[in-house]
């Protein structure tokens, strides 16, 4: 390290260092990238759960959809109707109207798979 | 030291982390840095990138490569990167030349200023890897092993690559 090309170095890089108050500089980066990360982080928590939730409703089973339209009020519902039904019309009357109600029912069963996701999606919505 | 920083690591306190590391490794980052890139701010901006990249993944780092090590590989990966996005190959032309010597705060006399303008031109001609280990090497009158370590090669390398270097300096002086 004696030769003057030694030297003539060591002093042109001696002092190859960072603008002063780099340091400051960095924090103040630094601190915009935590605010930055956090910002994503909670929009990505948020996004995953809005697929979550769609992605439940789509593989859950149209019956267990079904399900849960049987309720106290569906039921007492359905009660009320058939006492309206019974008073109103007379044996034969109901008679007739057995092949016509099962009918009906069986459509509504059938149609089910495809009534059920559109009123759960509930387009409508705001 | 770098026990103490993987213990805050492993602590969750990473902000202490950082705190020791900055002071630790700035110089020696901005260096490597600066030796691909050779332009200041070019270099500084790595080095910010650096050390944003480092508080991101230090939680992940499990010290099975040393810390050192870990940090000259993401400045390598860093100043390489930076390096493809450059539009133009760095090179220092004479007006450069003589702001890269008043930034660097090489030398303050204005009689040698001119002289180490002109060495450090004489620097910039070197081949990649010499240039590098010159200025690595004078930078802090580091080791022959810091500098391997920084650049990723033999210490045998960088002695030959220093040698070379000086003859050719010496040579043109």
């Amino acid at each position: 390290m004696n030769d003057p090309i030694d030297s003539k170095l060591s002093a042109l890089f001696r002092g190859l260092d960072t603008r002063p108050g780099f340091n400051e500089r960095f924090l103040h980066r630094l601190q915009r990238e935590v605010a930055a990360e956090a910002r994503r982080t909670e929009e990505a928590r948020r996004l995953e759960q809005l697929r979550h939730r769609v992605a439940r409703n789509e593989v859950r089973p149209w019956a267990q959809a079904l399900t849960q339209w049987v309720t106290l009020e569906t039921v007492g519902i359905a009660a009320l109707a058939a006492i309206i039904v019974s008073s109103a019309w007379s044996t034969d009357q109901i008679r007739e109207a057995v092949p016509v109600v099962f009918t009906v029912l069986g459509l509504a069963l059938a149609c089910a798979p495809v009534i059920v996701p559109i009123l759960r999606k509930r387009p409508w919505a705001p | 030291m770098e026990s103490g920083i993987l213990d805050l690591v492993r602590d969750n306190r990473r902000d202490e982390a950082m705190a020791v590391l900055l002071p630790l490794y700035r110089r020696r980052v901005f260096g490597l840095a600066y030796s691909y890139l050779r332009n200041r701010d070019a270099a500084e901006d790595v080095t910010q990138e650096v050390f944003i990249k480092i508080w991101r993944a230090l939680p992940s780092y499990d010290g099975r490569a040393s810390l050192s090590t870990w940090i000259y590989t993401i400045t390598r990966n860093a100043s390489l990167s930076a390096l493809r996005t450059q539009r133009s190959h760095a090179s220092l032309s004479d007006p450069d030349v003589m702001a890269e010597v008043d930034s660097i705060g090489a030398t303050s006399a204005a009689e040698t200023n001119a002289d180490a303008a002109s060495l450090l031109k004489m620097v910039d001609q070197l081949p990649e890897k010499q240039r590098q280990v010159v200025m690595l090497f004078y930078m802090q009158e580091q080791s022959h092993e810091e500098v391997a370590a920084m650049l990723a090669m033999p210490t045998g390398t960088v002695k030959t690559l220093l040698h070379r270097a000086r003859a050719r300096l010496g040579a043109l002086t």
